[in-house]
């Protein structure tokens, strides 16, 4: 049997290709066999803050002379105006719970959710740790919900108090001091602010 | 006992030194100590040389911390109330403020008009001219005995003259004057008591007062001592001494002095002091039979109330400072009175100051100094909680209220920030008060003042060189205080720490300032009135 010349070479060509092929994967698979299998993440998975990227004020609490401070910073802002107050609070306690803070607030506090009416009362629901957490003493206790109040009211302009929760519960105090009974108004923060 | 900072920190050496098993060990266990020169011996012996050479240095501030004089005082007593008031030495006499002592008693006025001072007393006036041993009274030459003094405004009488005056410008009020006690009797209250040693198994003295009472308890070797500093305590019989046929308990004794009336129980064994029937009654029991002892109706362990801290040294505080749970009681009102509050108490731990340390025991430490300091300035006091108790802030409302307080002061401690922190209400000041107030605002009517006041307080701690922040917040009970009121948060001080929290020398100064702003402040304070 005579075989052409040309399929000789076709097929030559397509074993050289399956040897390389061959070597190429086995390069790939002996790669990824070398990266350390990745740890498992048991943190719950947030819902992606879908929204451009917007500046948002904070007024961030500085324990040395007892005032807010105004600073600005960009972060992803949804536009629905509950969640946007959330993402502004955990803006906040990020830079609260940042190492060498002003007015360092417990790591493990968060915020629940936000909600707001339109009688300018906007209610934050903050989780147990922002309350258990939190060092007792009158002036601190005040910067942090004056820092609160001031920060939501700069980025959300109807808000004129708010109502904390924790955990969805109502407390008597923040840490033993600062009284949450009631809501706290917009114009006791402004003392505050430098 | 003051101790000066050079002995604390001898004193605090040697607790590290204790603190050292290795090092204690090497000093006193060792086996080689008896034997040749040794490492270890050597180490002792240096060690001890160095301790008896900083012994010696520090001995002389040993008896100059401890011959401190006490402040002379004259308590007096009256119906209403009770409250101290500093005697000054003059070329040999003692002296006394007239105006403040007539102060809480009634209306009183008095100026100077050139070299004499002029005194307004309800109905009576009096004429006292500087240097003059004379002095009328209602038209009536008083003879002083030594001359009339004026500083700063006040008008100082000599003590010794003191029942001549009374005579005149208190002549419906009968006063019994003790004047080697300085003890002034008005009105003819006096404190009865009695005493009976139960004798059993395990043995009791047990005192009845005719009232309420709320003694400095102290335990010495072989005797305890009360001190009565508010209670216008009298003997119990024509002698001073009872003495009882008891193999422990010998005898207790009734003395006076310094404004102080004390009883003390001579004893062979260490006691306890039990508080019941509402303070009227103490059982002393001795210490190793409390556990079999059949409890009181109310039993309230009674330890010693120590007025401070061991300065320097958090970690050694007691947990619970005074253990004498009184229910609060009321002064009625009269003139002016300031309420100084300890917050928290009992189950309300307030916040941690250090990991033994609560803020509730810094906040009576701080409410006790207060208390002492305003007393001393002849400003009647009344503390809110006196003892490891739970308030409510309702109930506090109420007491503080009720009271009828020209100042309402609260005290707070923190370990987070430094200075003080002067917090008033974040209400929206009204006009006037009204006959009825809002319980939710009471405050309200208030406000201006308890910010004036605020205002000062905050000038003369930044002139003792303490940070102080002056904010307005929402703190209970402060809203619902129909008086001028001030929550006063005192943290950390400038160098020091929590130990510098605790010190005597920061609780001085503290609390000093805060006694010199609320007697200048006297002039812009309601006066309750009588019968009000």
């Amino acid at each position: 049997m005579i075989v052409s010349r040309k399929l000789l070479v076709a097929v030559l060509l397509l074993t050289i290709a399956v040897l390389g092929l061959g070597i190429y994967v086995w390069h790939l698979g002996r790669s990824a066999s070398q990266i350390p299998p990745q740890a498992a993440d048991a943190r719950p998975v947030s819902p992606p803050i879908a929204g451009p990227p917007t500046s948002v004020i904070l007024f961030v609490p500085n324990d040395d002379d007892a005032r807010l401070v105004k600073e600005q910073v960009t972060i992803a802002l949804p536009p629905a105006s509950s969640e946007r107050g959330r993402e502004i609070l955990k803006a906040l306690l990020a830079r609260c719970q940042a190492q060498g803070s002003p007015h360092p607030i417990d790591a493990a506090a968060g915020i629940n959710g936000v909600y707001l009416t339109d009688s300018g009362l906007a209610v934050v629901d903050a989780n147990a740790a922002f309350a258990e957490g939190h060092r007792s003493g009158i002036l601190v206790e005040e910067l942090t919900l004056a820092s609160v109040t001031e920060t939501l009211a700069a980025n959300l302009p109807n808000v004129t108090r708010v109502k904390f929760l924790i955990d969805g519960k109502e407390r008597t105090t923040l840490a033993g001091h600062a009284d949450l009974s009631d809501a706290y108004e917009l114009a006791a923060a402004a003392q505050l602010v430098k | 006992m003051r101790w000066s900072s050079g002995t604390r920190w001898l004193a605090g050496r040697l607790d590290q030194l204790r603190a050292r098993p290795k090092l204690a060990e090497e000093m006193s266990c060792s086996p080689f100590l008896g034997n040749a020169p040794t490492r270890s011996r050597r180490g002792a012996s240096l060690l001890g040389a160095g301790l008896l050479v900083l012994a010696l240095w520090f001995a002389p501030e040993l008896p100059v911390a401890q011959s401190q004089p006490e402040q002379k005082q004259l308590t007096v007593y009256t119906s209403q109330t009770s409250y101290s008031l500093p005697v000054v030495n003059r070329e040999g006499q003692e002296y006394i403020g007239l105006l403040e002592l007539l102060e809480p008693v009634g209306a009183v006025s008095g100026k100077f008009e050139r070299n004499i001072w002029k005194l307004r007393f309800g109905n009576h006036q009096g004429q006292f001219t500087l240097g003059s041993s004379k002095c009328k009274v209602n038209k009536t030459e008083v003879d002083l005995n030594a001359p009339f003094l004026g500083e700063n405004g006040r008008g100082l009488v000599p003590l010794h003259a003191l029942p001549q005056l009374l005579a005149q410008i208190l002549p419906d009020h009968p006063f019994d004057f003790h004047e080697p006690a300085r003890r002034l009797f008005l009105d003819k209250v006096g404190l009865r008591y009695g005493a009976e040693v139960r004798t059993g198994a395990t043995g009791q003295l047990v005192i009845t007062f005719s009232a309420p009472v709320n003694p400095f308890i102290a335990t010495e070797p072989g005797r305890l001592r009360m001190v009565f500093r508010h209670e216008p305590l009298l003997p119990a019989g024509p002698g001073d001494t009872l003495k009882f046929n008891d193999k422990l308990i010998s005898s207790l004794a009734f003395s006076e002095s310094n404004g102080n009336a004390e009883l003390t129980v001579n004893t062979r064994e260490a006691l306890m002091a039990f508080f019941s029937a509402d303070g009227k009654t103490i059982t002393l029991t001795p210490t190793n039979a409390v556990t079999a002892v059949a409890a009181p109706t109310q039993p309230q362990a009674q330890t010693q109330t120590p007025s401070q801290l061991p300065s320097g040294n958090a970690a050694n505080v007691p947990h619970d400072l005074s253990a004498v749970a009184k229910p609060p009681s009321l002064p009625p009102p009269r003139g002016f009175l300031v309420v100084v509050d300890a917050a928290h108490g009992g189950e309300d731990t307030g916040g941690a100051i250090s990991d033994k340390l609560a803020e509730k025991q810094v906040d009576l430490l701080f409410a006790r100094r207060l208390s002492s300091e305003l007393q001393t300035r002849g400003i009647a006091c009344h503390l809110l909680r006196d003892a490891d108790t739970t308030i409510s802030p309702e109930q506090r409302t109420a007491l503080a209220n009720a009271a009828v307080p020209s100042l309402y002061l609260a005290l707070h401690a923190t370990a987070s920030g430094t200075g003080v922190h002067v917090v008033t209400s974040n209400l929206a000041p009204t006009r006037a008060a009204a006959a009825f107030l809002p319980w939710d605002t009471a405050q309200a009517a208030f406000v201006a003042t308890s910010r004036a006041v605020a205002d000062d307080l905050t000038t003369e701690l930044l002139k003792h060189d303490i940070p102080t922040f002056e904010i307005s917040a929402s703190l209970a009970p402060l809203n619902t205080i129909a008086a001028p009121a001030l929550a006063i948060e005192v943290a950390l001080p400038p160098a020091g720490g929590v130990a510098g929290l605790t010190s005597a020398s920061y609780e001085q100064s503290v609390s000093g300032a805060i006694a010199s702003v609320v007697s200048a402040a006297r002039g812009r304070l309601p006066h309750a009135r009588a019968g009000k």
